[in-house]
């Protein structure tokens, strides 16, 4: 059955003050005795209504649990909302069916008000009753019902309030119960602070990796910091609390187990109040000593690799000059001094060595130097002028094979414009080299998708079988015998310097219909228009 | 140009050496070489003739890569602390960084000669010692 709007509010306001089927309470049977005392009633009663029962709070005189809802009495009270008074119930037709009146306690006499939630719904009535006929309430005694009433009222929304505050209490507990427990799960440090910076709070780990009791922390933190980090970390900090902003921060901290300084991130976000101030820093401490100390070996290893490679190939270049001037000055200056004809194939053999090891080591030298950090800084670079440029340093080449090379237009990249002559030199040169019988035809062209150039350079050579295809880029990397010169460098240096970039590079390729190198380079928008 | 010109040769090198003298001969130069092999004999050779006026190059060819004092360093030396900073001086090294070329021009080299694989390349030293000795005229390295 679907009840009324105004009933179910009223219900709603019943339940929220939980007072149904609750243990009798003292203030209201204080103001039950009250009423009986005041209108000298052996039967004084407060009760609440549900839906289908009245409920009996606090009873003088009889001990009541609880009646149907529908007892004419209490119909009437929530139906009006007003007091009903009656001086003989037996005599009165409205409720001389109630089984008050019929059975037990036999009433006759009967005033009651009722319990305003919020001043306007009726959630229950306080009564005072006799077996005895009387005269009805004067008007000012309705009052002083009413007014019974009113208290009980009171009394209601005090119960609720408190029981509000506890619960609100409780829920504090219980989360701060939580906050504790997972503070105290965590691997890492977990700490609070006030606005200020000042500890409020943290967890055992802290404790135990700083070594100090809770009452000394607040020192202990800076006392901790490396020597070389304490003035400019606390700086840091004090300056995250003036500006109230995250803080984060690298710092090493001393293990007070064994005196170690490890590196750790330090987190914190402030916590703001109402008015959007900060009161408390959340913050962590995260063990980072182990990844950062990999890094920093990782990257001197790196740096140590590349500074070999680099003083390697500049080293093993002279000695590599030298033998090759000094064959070629036998050659010229005591040609005729060798009786042996044998003697000068093995001296062009001598020649020929040298100038092979030397490419090698130029082309290690390119390679390695592409790797150096900071060694070049990028520019704007016109990639239709670089692959000009890798065309003229070609041309006698291009021209001997009949190569015919066509190219749209190319974008205005970042980067360095040696490379970007280099790379289009390589594949212009390997195009040459690994050419089919076919006329050679190269085209060259670029798209842009999202923020990358695609440049595709296709030719119509011998083309690469698919288990080749990520060898090629490999360094010293070559597929064939020396009917085709090279030093297997040339894509890889093309590899690095588009690494180098932040690109990629791939082939697709049929063997016998020619080959399509693609690689992407970072779009700079910047650039384009200028 | 009569008698025979000191040339200083700072070289490590005695391979490089051997195809300057080899150059020298082939360009028919009337120079008498004096050759130190590392950094420090060259600044030592330098503040002896600086001190006795006997023994002052008329042309310097310098190796930039050095043992203990670089090339860089005695050239800086020639042109700040003797008193004849106008020498000219010939940077002459396997380098083609454009670094170098540009420290070299700063600290005031003459030229800077790339030593060349090639040897006809590399012969070429013989007609730029002829052309500084000759002009004597300071040209942008």
């Amino acid at each position: 059955m679907e009840l009324p709007p105004r009933e179910q509010e009223r219900l709603a306001a019943l339940t929220s003050y939980e007072i149904l089927d609750t243990e009798a309470e003292e203030a209201f049977d204080q103001i039950a005795r009250l009423a009986g005392t005041v209108f000298q009633a052996p039967f004084a009663f407060i009760s609440f209504v549900d839906d289908r029962r009245q409920w009996f709070k606090s009873c003088l005189g009889a001990a009541m649990r609880e009646t149907a809802r529908d007892d004419p009495f209490c119909r009437l009270l929530l139906e009006t909302g007003q007091p009903v008074l009656a001086g003989d119930a037996q005599a009165d037709e409205r409720f001389s069916g109630s089984d008050w009146v019929r059975r037990w306690p036999g009433i006759r006499f009967y005033a009651g008000a009722p319990v305003m939630a919020g001043g306007r719904l009726a959630v229950g009535a306080i009564s005072v009753c006799d077996q005895k006929p009387r005269r009805p309430l004067l008007e000012s005694e309705t009052l002083i019902l009413r007014q019974l009433a009113e208290m009980i009222a009171q009394q209601l929304e005090a119960r609720r309030r408190v029981a509000g505050y506890r619960r609100a209490e409780e829920a504090l507990r219980e989360s701060e119960g939580k906050f504790r427990s997972l503070a105290e799960a965590i691997p890492h440090m977990v700490w609070t602070t006030g606005a200020g910076g000042h500890l409020e709070y943290c967890n055992g780990r802290t404790l135990d990796y700083l070594g100090v009791r809770p009452g000394s922390l607040q020192t202990s933190w800076a006392d901790s910091l490396h020597p070389d980090q304490r003035d400019a970390a606390i700086e840091r900090w004090e300056a995250a609390i003036r500006r109230g902003s995250q803080y984060y921060d690298e710092v090493r901290l001393r293990r007070a187990a064994d005196g170690e300084y490890r590196w750790h991130l330090n987190r914190a976000v402030p916590v703001y109040d109402e008015s959007l101030s900060v009161r408390h820093w959340f913050g962590t401490s995260t063990d980072i000593h182990d990844k950062k100390t990999f890094e920093e070996r990782l990257v001197k290893a790196n740096e140590d690799l590349k500074q070999f490679a680099y003083a390697a190939s500049h080293d093993l270049q002279e000695p590599i000059r030298a033998v090759a001037t000094h064959a070629q000055l036998l050659e010229r200056r005591y040609r005729d001094q060798f009786r042996d004809p044998k003697a000068l194939e093995v001296l062009d053999n001598m020649i020929e060595g040298a100038r092979r090891i030397r490419a090698l080591v130029l082309d290690l030298l390119a390679y390695t130097e592409i790797g150096m950090p900071n060694l070049i800084k990028n520019e704007p670079v016109d990639s239709n002028e670089a692959l000009d440029e890798a065309i003229r340093g070609l041309e006698p080449e291009i021209r001997a094979c009949g190569a015919k090379l066509s190219a749209g237009r190319l974008p205005t990249l970042r980067g360095v414009r040696a490379h970007l002559a280099q790379l289009f030199q390589n594949l212009v040169s390997n195009a040459i080299k690994y050419r089919s019988d076919r006329p050679l035809r190269i085209s060259v062209s670029a798209k842009q998708e999202q923020d990358m150039w695609i440049f595709r350079f296709a030719d119509n050579g011998i083309g690469i079988a698919p288990e080749y295809q990520r060898r090629i880029f490999g360094v010293f990397k070559r597929l064939h015998g020396r009917e085709i010169p090279g030093t297997g460098m040339g894509l890889a240096i093309c590899q690095k310097i588009i690494e180098r970039n932040g690109g990629e590079m791939w082939v697709e390729s049929q063997p016998g219909s020619g080959s399509v190198f693609y690689f992407t380079w970072p779009a700079s928008p910047a650039e384009e228009s200028g | 140009m009569k008698g025979k010109i000191p040339l200083l040769l700072v070289e490590d090198n005695p391979a490089d050496v051997f195809l300057v003298e080899e150059a020298i001969k082939e360009h028919r130069l009337p120079v008498q070489l004096l050759v130190v092999e590392d950094g420090e004999a060259a600044i030592r050779f330098l503040d002896r003739a600086n001190a006795d006026a006997s023994s002052i190059p008329n042309v310097v060819v310098l190796d930039w890569n050095l043992p203990r004092r670089s090339g860089s360093e005695v050239l800086q030396h020639l042109r700040t602390n003797t008193r004849f900073p106008d020498v000219p001086v010939i940077v002459f090294t396997s380098s083609d960084s454009r670094w170098d070329r540009e420290l070299a021009a700063q600290l005031g080299a003459t030229r800077y000669f790339r030593k060349s694989a090639d040897f006809d390349e590399f012969m070429e030293i013989g007609h730029v010692i002829e052309e500084v000795l000759t002009k004597r005229r300071p040209c942008p390295a």
